[in-house]
């Protein structure tokens, strides 16, 4: 299998075969074969009478020590999965909402509001009086009722009552599945999936899926404080790939999730070229962004993305990184083994994510640019170390416009009707110009050849109209590969997809066509989609379960990812995941969550390795529900 | 002949090797495909324990094999063409479990073929250059080996231990 | 040196094998009075219905090893020891310079009126198998059919002609089905299957005649008078060795002909193995007639061996040691499996069609029953037959069988194995 479809990843996997020098290819293939019942889910480590697992081929034990099915550990162990990703998305907002109480309170004072129509509206969406109040005020009570998110309390958690149309509402109510407290329900995970609590594996599901939409929160949240704070993203344009690294400058990349250390880094940087100067490096400092910090700065600040995911080392086999700033999730360990071979200094800024063999230089939101500042001379000192003889970049970058939040959306759709701005939309959808919406999440696997599952499935929707929303390290890979691009839209969109992409982009005063695949931004992001669709879903009066609109993780690996896919699918969505996840071991578990759920909420999983294959699926049910729409 | 040889102190337990046996016994050859089929792939070999050990229990190919001598239908034969692996002809088995009965490892099973019980046992994986469940081995407990390589191995790592002991 | 062999079923193809692996240059001759090449004699009954099992009932002609001589149709009249050679019906003499008796065993047929006569059958032979078959087909589909005998022939027999469609009744002697092979909760099961199957069985009774009408079977009568309509009956009473050329030619025989331990007759150049050899029982030492196709391959072997100047030894057969599956439902018994009351212990459960009862005498296993489920039986059979101490594993080896704590007791096991 070929390890990567993008050009600039081969050449870098060249340069790390000739070197020598191993990455995360290679320790999967020296992981096969993988451990079977772990792929099947049919593995319980919940107790100390374990580890137990159930044969799938039925000849061995068909429960564990304590009884417990194969679907009861199937789906417990999905449900710790989703919870697992809850804790981090809701733990990136919870660093957002502390950051803003302290900078409220005047205790982070390089985090001043950047967007005070976006406080507003949030303030006002949970309930908090707008009027007349100071936005300093404003950002505190915005921060604590963000904080409030994670307590127990008894109302629904805000940011998902707030954000959902009525109808997913009732429905989350109907079947129980309303979360009141982020942490709350992450917890509840780990309790009723410990050691002889809950074994009915329906019941199990629905805690997931009550766990899932806190995701869906605590996701919200994130995206709404990192506005407040660094500004709503609009279209910038900017070079991907790792072409973007500068033999001549001193080359930071930011590496991780949260823009409260990424933004700030940028903002420093742009005063400390001189510094750079002085050291040799006649380019000065060149940012570049790694996964999802990538895609914060590149909306925000229109950092090029050098690579996402699963060829992250790579950037170091460049021999011209001089740092790797990270903060915390998709950050693989083995960066440090990898930049020992090189000059480069891997910097780690989170107390709860350090990396054995990096530097550890602890970010305080109190003392941001200060902190960012040490960091950034770092990479200064590091530069001076670099090896000539090591260096190799690869020629490759892509043009990418990114940056596509709800509100640009729904700006761009004003520029074409001011009065009703989503009804250009829902008509071309009526019409079949645009025959459905998909939006790509999730992350590159090192299981599927990099990229090849987000550009087949791309490829195959756009041709038949499909409208193309991306976030996280999969709109990285679209990135990367020019299908953020007007230029994309003539090789690929069918001609009713085309024609609006190109109307659209001429009314908002651009001589080219929207891009093919609208960035929409980092994986946290993923509500920005779902606001647009929540906005069609309310305009027209009928909900989300029955809207032309699916998602897909092609190639997805995180826990993150799952939970996304599981509040995807009680949004009501057909959710496509190109990774065959680890629920196969549990009958009941996996019919239910492919076939059941439908009944429940309307939106169910699709698990199709194939690409094209994956297409036609996505394709059949967006199809199903235009016919059920009458259109 | 090489043979499976097993080193007692790598196994874990984890029965990957049983997982793999049945998989490469299936018609997809796939494990996500495999344990939908209809009928079930069957391991053919078996992770036992005892006195705080794990042991796989493999077919060893016996030189006067039993099951061989007792097969009252000429199912089971030894393949002279691969060394002399004790193979069997599934459309001659009559599913009389005399093999069963007279394999003092216990390590053949019963699988369905054609709508008919037959003896599962091992058949060193025609199709592989390496038996499936030796390279399923996520410690390499199982080691496929000549004797002699085997008899060197043992000596080298009796040797180590020795050398551990006294030094 | 010449090897003369008379039988050709599995203990002389077996020995056949023996020899020529220990001499590549002897002479073996095989002679058989049988017309057919070798063909698996346990895969008789699948003959009767055209089941899939009977279609590779003859060996492959490529099975023995080279530069055997096979001489079909020839039967023996006589041995004569002192002058080291047999004489065939036809009047040609054979010489030898050593000779195997593996002359099997024929049908015992009680004494009942009318036994042997038409319409009476049995099954031994594929001769029999081809009489009976036509037989079957050229009476009418509804003719009932009276098998006399309840033991696995007479029980594959009466399965193969339901599945034929023919009423048929089992009339058994002891208490229960295969009682050989069975005890009271084993036989339960089959024979709910075997009533499932429309198979009628009637226990504790024998057949005292055979009615016949115009040359025709009409009826039994069993002892206790009933009268059974039957178109055709098959005598499946057991079968007796065959000694007669032995015990003519004064070796020393018994129930059958007597062996040392390196299964020599009384005779130093003649041997015997097989269904027509008594020997004495693994597990009980007493004096024993295996009739096992199992027991006549290894038998074989061993006085293949010795006969080309080996000196194995034959451990003693086993009064019982044999698998079968009956309506769909694998058995597999061995050792002592009716044990006295005072000195065993015994464990026995039955959950739906699966049952196991293990017989211990003191630490050691001495005998097997196992239905439905019986993966691992060979682990019990060797355990039984090396009398090896299980006292620690006995909790283990009641669940199942196992060879895990016993690989360094079993065979030549170990050197597969290092810590």
């Amino acid at each position: 299998m070929e390890r990567s479809l993008d050009i600039a990843s081969q050449a870098m996997l060249k340069v790390a075969q000739h070197r020598g020098i191993t990455t995360v290819w290679d320790r999967f293939q020296a992981q096969q074969p993988q451990c079977g019942f772990g792929l099947m889910g049919l593995c319980c480590r919940m107790c100390l009478q374990g580890p137990c697992r159930i044969d799938p081929f039925g000849e061995g034990p068909r429960t564990g020590t304590c009884g417990a099915s194969a679907d009861t550990i199937v789906a417990r162990n999905l449900a710790r999965m989703i919870a697992a990703g809850t804790a981090a998305h809701s733990g990136h907002a919870k660093h957002l909402a502390h950051t803003m109480l302290k900078a409220s309170r005047g205790e982070a004072p390089d985090y001043p509001l950047k967007d005070e129509a976006k406080l507003r509206a949030v303030a006002s969406r949970v309930g908090i009086p707008v009027d007349g109040r100071d936005t300093q005020a404003l950002m505190g009570d915005v921060a604590a009722a963000a904080l409030a998110e994670f307590s127990e309390k008894e109302t629904p958690l805000a940011w998902a009552a707030t954000t959902v149309t009525p109808g997913r509402v009732q429905t989350f109510l109907k079947h129980g599945v309303v979360p009141t407290s982020i942490d709350g329900v992450v917890a509840e995970i780990m309790h009723r999936t410990t050691y002889g609590t809950d074994a009915d594996p329906v019941n199990i599901l629905l805690g997931g899926v009550k766990c899932a939409l806190a995701d869906y929160a605590g996701m919200h949240m994130a995206t709404d404080l990192a506005d407040i704070l660094f500004g709503v993203p609009k279209p910038v344009m900017a070079r991907a790939n790792l072409g973007v690294l500068k033999a001549e400058a001193v080359n930071i990349a930011l590496h991780g999730h949260n823009p409260v250390l990424s933004d700030v880094i940028v903002q420093v940087a742009s005063e400390m070229h001189e510094e750079a100067r002085a050291a040799g490096a006649a380019g000065g400092l060149n940012l570049v962004g790694i996964c999802c910090t990538g895609n914060e700065v590149l909306m925000r600040h229109g950092i090029p993305p050098a690579t996402h995911s699963v060829s992250q080392e790579l950037a170091i086999l460049t021999g011209v990184l001089d740092a790797m700033v990270v903060d915390y999730q998709c950050i693989m360990p083995s960066l440090a083994n990898v930049a020992e071979c090189y000059h480069t200094q891997l910097v780690t800024t989170m107390p709860i994510s350090k990396i054995p063999g990096a530097r550890h230089i602890e970010f305080r939101e109190g003392h941001a640019r200060a902190s960012a500042r040490e960091i950034i001379r770092l990479a200064i000192d590091a530069y001076r170390r670099r090896d000539p003889a090591k260096v190799s970049i690869p020629d490759h970058t892509s043009t990418a416009v990114a940056g596509f939040s709800s509100e640009t959306i729904l700006s761009a759709l004003a520029a074409v009707n001011k009065d009703d701005p989503l009804k250009p939309l829902i008509d071309h959808i009526a019409s079949g110009n645009i025959l459905g919406i998909c939006l790509f999440a999730g992350c590159n696997n090192v299981r599927v050849t990099q990229d090849s599952g987000f550009l087949a499935l791309a490829k195959e929707l756009a041709r038949e109209n499909v409208l193309l929303l991306a976030t996280g390290c999969g709109a990285g890979a679209y990135a990367r590969h020019g299908l953020l691009t007007s230029d994309a839209v003539r090789e690929y969109a069918g001609s009713g997809l085309a024609a609006v992409l190109g109307a659209v982009g001429q009314a908002v005063g651009l001589d080219a066509s929207l891009p093919l695949v609208l960035h929409m931004g980092s994986c946290v992001d993923n509500t920005r989609a779902a606001d647009v669709a929540v906005a069609v879903a309310n305009k027209l009066g009928v909900d989300l379960d029955r809207l032309p609109v699916v998602a897909s993780a092609p190639e997805a690996t995180t826990e993150k990812a799952i939970a996304i896919g599981t509040w995807a699918v009680a949004a009501g969505l057909p959710v496509h995941v190109g990774v065959v996840p680890p629920v196969l071991g549990g009958p009941a578990v996996a019919s239910l969550l492919t076939e059941g759920v439908k009944e429940l909420f309307g939106g169910y999983f699709i698990v199709e390795p194939d690409p094209v294959a994956g297409a036609k699926k996505l394709l059949q049910a967006i199809r199903e529900r235009r016919t059920a729409l009458g259109i | 002949m090489k043979h499976i040889f097993v080193r007692l102190d790598r196994c874990t337990g984890c029965r990957e090797c049983e997982l793999a046996c049945a998989v490469e016994h299936s018609a997809s050859k796939d494990l996500f495909t495999a344990i939908f089929e209809t009928p079930l792939p069957r391991k053919r070999l078996y992770v036992e324990s005892a006195d705080g050990r794990n042991i796989p229990i493999l077919c060893r190919h016996c030189d006067d094999a039993p099951c061989l001598a007792a097969c009252l239908s000429g199912a089971i034969y030894r393949d002279w063409t691969r060394e002399g692996v004790v193979a069997q002809r599934a459309d001659k088995c009559i599913g009389c479990w005399t093999c069963i009965m007279v394999c003092p490892y216990g390590v053949i099973g019963r699988r369905l073929e054609g709508g008919r019980w037959v003896a599962a046992k091992c058949d060193r994986c025609p199709d592989r250059a390496i038996p499936a469940c030796v390279e399923a081995c996520p410690t390499k407990a199982l080691v496929y080996a000549e004797p002699e390589e085997w008899a060197a191995i043992v000596r080298r790592t009796a040797a180590t231990t020795l050398a551990g002991q006294v030094g | 040196m010449r090897h003369l062999i008379i039988g050709n079923g599995a203990a002389g193809n077996a020995a056949a094998h023996a020899i020529r692996r220990r001499d590549p240059s002897c002479e073996i001759t095989i002679v058989s009075d049988e017309p057919h090449a070798a063909y698996y004699r346990p895969l008789l009954p699948y003959l009767l219905h055209d089941a899939p099992e009977g279609q590779h009932i003859l060996r492959d002609p490529l099975h023995l090893p080279r530069d055997v001589t096979v001489q079909l149709g020839a039967r023996v009249q006589a041995i004569v020891p002192a002058e080291g050679r047999i004489v065939l019906d036809d009047g040609r003499t054979l010489a030898y310079d050593r000779l195997l008796i593996a002359t099997g065993a024929s049908p015992a047929l009680p004494p009942i009126d009318g036994v042997p006569g038409p319409g009476s059958f049995v099954l031994r032979t594929l001769d029999d198998a081809t009489t009976l078959k036509a037989s079957l087909t050229a009476i009418d589909p509804s003719s009932p059919v009276v098998i006399v005998g309840g033991g696995r022939i007479g029980t594959k027999v009466a399965l193969g002609l339901r599945r034929l469609g023919l009423p048929v009744t089992i009339v058994e002697m002891l208490e229960w089905i295969v009682p050989q092979q069975l005890d009271g909760p084993a036989a339960e099961i089959f024979q709910a299957a075997l009533e499932a199957q429309g198979i009628e069985m009637i226990f504790g009774r024998t057949v005292r005649s055979v009615r016949r009408h115009d040359g025709r079977v009409r009826s039994v009568i069993l002892d206790d008078g009933r009268e059974l309509a039957a178109d055709l009956v098959v005598m499946a009473t057991g079968v007796r060795p065959n000694v007669g050329i032995a015990r003519t030619a004064g070796l020393a025989t018994r129930r059958g002909i007597l062996v040392n331990r390196f299964l020599q007759t009384s005779h130093p150049h003649i041997y015997a193995a097989g269904d027509a050899v008594e020997t004495t029982d693994v597990v009980t030492g007493e004096p024993v007639v295996s009739g096992t196709w199992t027991n006549a391959v290894f038998m074989g072997e061993v006085a293949g061996e010795n006969m080309a100047g080996g000196s194995r030894e034959y451990p003693g057969a086993w009064r019982l040691l044999n698998a079968v599956e009956l309506a769909g439902i694998p058995v597999i018994s061995a050792g002592l499996i009716h044990p006295p009351q005072h000195g065993y212990d015994v464990y026995a459960r039955r959950r739906d069609q699966v049952y196991r009862k293990l017989v211990f005498r003191g630490g050691t296993l001495v005998g097997v029953i196992l239905v439905g489920e019986v993966e691992g039986a060979g682990v019990y059979t060797a355990l039984i037959r090396e009398r090896v101490d299980i006292s620690p594993w006995k909790d283990v080896l009641i669940q199942r069988g196992t060879c895990a704590p016993f690989v360094r007791a079993l065979r030549t096991f170990p050197e597969a194995y290092a810590a």
